[in-house]
């Protein structure tokens, strides 16, 4: 998958010298939780790591330390960075708009003339009590 | 049957609508499935009176179905058949401007069969038809309720004009029109001005058809001024709705989405029925969704996709797109850790027939967060199926991943005890990565475990012949040898080979070490069973090596010197097994050592120190070391520790229930002192008397049994204890007889034991 580093060439990317996005500490992708996107390399997961035990320190904010250093553990090493890669939910593929839309029907369809004209007398009826026949036996 | 009509027409014959009988009318859910054989046999039994009668009584209450199956069962000759055309006419207009206008139309036309003279029945078919778009059929009907005359030959002149225009015919040249008022004349004249483009309309048409010729003509805004005086003045709720549905369309050729949407939904509301204002309605919702999505609004994008679904339930692209919402609200709720919906909505896309790879593989994700590994192992091997093959392919995986990926799918059957498939998928993990040890491992450690121990062998030699040095693979090959009970000692040698090379590798594995002892251990047991003493110790002493401080390996070195009449060791291993122990079962250990070799007064001086050193023990450590002596036929010291434990005891222990309950299977008498002691002590006297009655009943004292089963239950009654109200019952039964046990089992619906017991009976006497 190309969201999983093993198969792209991380190791050309440019590295970010800080998070790419803001750090969601309740979410289930240790990526979000750091504040980067997926492809992050392990530099960029030791420095936005490091950068948030700034933030929430284990004195300070215990809870919200735990989470990030779960997220970290999840990622700061190769061999855990590509079991979590390979296991870790992936958006949907990019979607792609119809090529061809439906053609909308406008024009006029003398039909709508007898169907009205069919709403007239016992064509547009549907209640018929009055026709059943008298019960007899 | 299927009866084709054809030309000409004869008014009195059946034949002439395309008749369906109502005997292969389809079984619908209101219409019941018939048992032949079943209803041959009611027919035996019911008079052709009492069916009559049966089908009348559900006529009346409207069952008309039930009505038509009764007379149906009737002797052709006997049949109601003017009942039975009635019931077919009244379930067919219920149906046909109900549930089901083509079911409706064949009852009608059983019923106009049965009755071919009566013209009510062929009027209302002609209707049917004629609303269903069959306007030939239709016309051909009608054609002959007018030859009856009547009422119903005057109430088809109009349907039968308008029959003939949309059959490309002018009413006006036919012997009907005069019967036509003249109102039905002028709305036909200005109708047959739609059957030839340019439409010239007379200008006292209606104005909604004037409005929609100028549509025609392109002439929209004339057209929207007249559709809105339409909508305002006194129309009718057909005329309404099409002028919405008109309008709707002047605003989509201005590309007005909005507006074309809320006038084609007020056409639905107003009741316009047309595949056009669907297909266009759905069509609209389905670009609102697009656009909604690829702007990120995925919660809009879902319902207008919803609406586009509710309008085309089956168009392919609609899914397509509500499949990718689901799945992109599913991604966001699981990056929100709520996987509870993110099953949801991927459960939902893979039921919209979008199953892919990453769909797959991320509700495999889910379903293991929820638990459901069997689920889960099923997902990943549904994702591993779908797996791209092309390696340009963004998803493409290489060989470890997809043997890891089947790892997982393994790991999830483990979860979910499926073993036979935990073999089966670390087999598919093993196929795309064969140098992959760990996942060789695991498929042993799998085989170990479902006891297929020659298999598991197969496998780590195959694994030690890649990597003759991998302990991990030693250590299970060696479990894999020890644990099988059929192999020969010297299959079963093999284990001491494989963990001590483990060891050699690693002196410092703990888990060879462990398994070494165990080994020792075991072996020493053997000559201990057999009063090898002297080569039971060499094998303790190896054990001990391996496992130092290992407190019951220690007692019976003791003991084993003991035997041996080496004092001297045997001591000093009594004193080093009671300088080691800590907790109550290592002290348990020692003196049950002690007992085995007779020294009765050592073990009482052991309970001394043991007191001393971590005060009052629990008192069914004091019943339990006890019923070690009981066991062995050691009576006279038993009582002297069960005086022990009754002294010690707490009055919250029930310590004579306790003994007495322990005692029932080992020595009655005694059971017997101890509950009477423990009735005296008012401990438990309910929980006493449903013992004692066991008891008397097991020594054949049926009324001593009965009188103690009274006292309990007037007890668990009276003490409102429903647990021992229940046991009571039970003991009842099962101390009665053969017969009670029995009756009890089939009152609690043993269904399960009585019918293996049934079986064996029936397997037992089969030849019989």
């Amino acid at each position: 998958m190309t969201d999983h580093p093993q198969q792209s060439d991380i190791s050309n990317r440019q590295e970010r010298n800080t998070p790419t996005r803001q750090a969601d500490l309740t979410s289930a992708d240790p990526y979000a939780v750091l504040g980067l996107e997926r492809r992050a390399s392990l530099s960029e997961v030791k420095r936005a790591y490091f950068n948030l035990v700034r933030q929430y320190s284990p004195e300070t904010n215990p809870e919200a330390f735990k989470l990030v250093r779960s997220a970290y553990e999840k990622l700061n090493s190769a061999e855990s960075k590509t079991e979590t890669d390979l296991f870790l939910f992936q958006p949907p593929p990019p979607w792609e708009a119809r090529k061809r839309r439906r053609k909308l029907e406008l024009a006029f369809d003398p039909q709508d003339i007898w169907l009205l004209l069919q709403s007239h007398g016992d064509l547009g009826c549907s209640s018929f009590d009055d026709d059943f026949r008298p019960l007899q036996g | 049957m299927l009866k084709s009509y054809s030309a000409p027409i004869d008014p009195k014959s059946s034949a002439m609508y395309n008749i369906v009988s109502a005997s292969t009318l389809p079984q619908s859910d209101e219409m019941p499935k018939k048992n032949k054989s079943h209803n041959k046999q009611k027919n035996f039994d019911q008079g052709t009176a009492s069916l009559t009668a049966n089908g009348l009584k559900a006529f009346r209450q409207n069952d008309l179905e039930k009505a038509l199956a009764s007379w149906e069962k009737i002797s052709a000759s006997q049949r109601p058949v003017k009942l039975i055309a009635e019931a077919h006419f009244r379930r067919g207009l219920g149906l046909f401007y109900g549930s089901d206008p083509q079911i409706g139309l064949i009852h009608l036309q059983s019923a106009a069969t049965d009755q071919p003279q009566d013209p009510c029945y062929s009027y209302h078919v002609g209707l049917a038809k004629h609303r269903l778009g069959d306007i030939p059929g239709a016309l051909a009907v009608y054609q002959i309720v007018r030859q009856f005359g009547g009422p119903y030959a005057a109430r088809s002149a109009y349907p039968l004009a308008l029959a003939l225009l949309q059959n490309g015919q002018d009413p006006a040249t036919t012997p009907v029109w005069s019967e036509l008022t003249s109102s039905e004349q002028s709305m036909l004249c200005s109708a047959n001005a739609f059957r030839r483009r340019p439409y010239h309309l007379p200008p006292e048409s209606p104005l909604l058809w004037r409005s929609l010729a100028a549509f025609d003509a392109g002439d929209h805004s004339q057209a929207e001024a007249s559709l809105d005086l339409v909508s305002a003045g006194s129309a009718t709720a057909e005329e309404i709705s099409l002028s919405h549905f008109y309008r709707g369309m002047i605003a989509a050729k201005t590309e007005n989405w909005d507006k074309a949407r809320r006038e084609w939904e007020a056409a639905r509301i107003a009741g316009l029925r047309s595949p056009r204002l669907d297909s266009n309605l759905a069509e609209i919702y389905h670009r609102r969704a697009e656009e909604l999505l690829l702007q990120g609004d995925a919660q809009t994008a879902l319902a207008a996709a919803g609406e586009a679904k509710r309008l085309r339930p089956d168009d392919k692209p609609i899914n397509e797109l509500l499949a990718q919402i689901h799945q992109l609200l599913g991604y966001r709720a699981a990056a929100a850790n709520h996987w509870e919906e993110a099953q949801s909505h991927w459960e939902t896309a893979v039921g919209l027939d979008a199953a892919s790879f990453r769909l797959t593989y991320n509700l495999a994700l889910a379903y293991e967060r929820s638990g459901s590994y069997l689920l889960a192992g099923q997902t990943w091997r549904e994702a591993l199926r779908r797996r791209p093959r092309s390696a340009d392919h963004s998803d493409a995986l290489g060989d470890d991943q997809v043997a890891r990926l089947w790892q997982r799918a393994a790991e999830c059957y483990r979860q979910a005890g499926e073993f036979e498939e935990v073999g089966r998928t670390y087999q598919q993990a093993i196929k795309w990565a064969p140098e992959n040890l760990a996942v060789r491992l695991a498929l042993a450690e799998n085989l170990i475990n479902e006891g297929r121990l020659q298999a598991a062998r197969n496998e780590l030699d195959r694994l030690l012949e890649r990597s003759p040095n991998h302990i991990p693979a030693l250590l299970r090959l060696g479990e894999a040898y020890f644990r099988d009970e059929d192999a020969p000692w010297y299959i079963k040698a093999q284990a001491k080979w494989c963990w001590e090379k483990a060891l050699a590798l690693e002196p410092k594995n703990l888990q060879a070490r462990q398994l070494l002892a165990e080994w020792y251990f075991d072996q020493a047991e053997i000559d201990y069973s057999w009063d090898r003493y002297a080569e039971a110790v060499e094998d303790y002493q190896q054990a001990l090596d391996f496992r130092p401080n290992h407190l019951e390996t220690i007692a019976y070195l003791a003991e084993c010197f003991f035997h041996l009449k080496d004092e001297v060791k045997g001591e000093a291993f009594s004193r080093q097994a009671m300088a080691h122990a800590a907790t109550l079962e290592e002290f348990a250990c020692i003196i049950v050592m002690w007992f085995r070799i007779g020294r009765f007064e050592r073990a009482w001086e052991t309970l001394t120190l043991v007191e001393g050193r971590i005060g009052k023990a629990p008192v069914d450590f004091y019943v339990s070391m006890a019923f070690q002596l009981l066991e062995n036929q050691q009576k006279e010291n038993a009582i002297r520790w069960l005086q022990y434990a009754v002294q010690k005891a707490n009055p919250e222990d029930n310590v004579y229930v306790m003994i007495g309950e322990m005692a029932m299977n080992i020595d009655v008498h005694l059971s017997m002192e101890y509950l009477k002691k423990g009735l005296e002590a008012g401990q438990m006297p309910g929980q006493v008397h449903l013992l004692m009655a066991v008891l008397e009943a097991r020594q054949g004292n049926k009324s001593a049994s009965k009188m103690h089963l009274s006292e309990a239950d007037r007890i668990a009654r009276r003490t409102k204890d429903a647990d021992l109200v229940e046991r009571v019952k039970v003991a009842r039964a099962v101390t009665s007889d053969a017969g009670g046990l029995l009756h009890h089992l089939m009152s609690m619906g043993e269904s399960s034991l009585l019918e293996d017991l049934l079986n064996d009976f029936d397997e037992e006497f089969d030849d019989d």
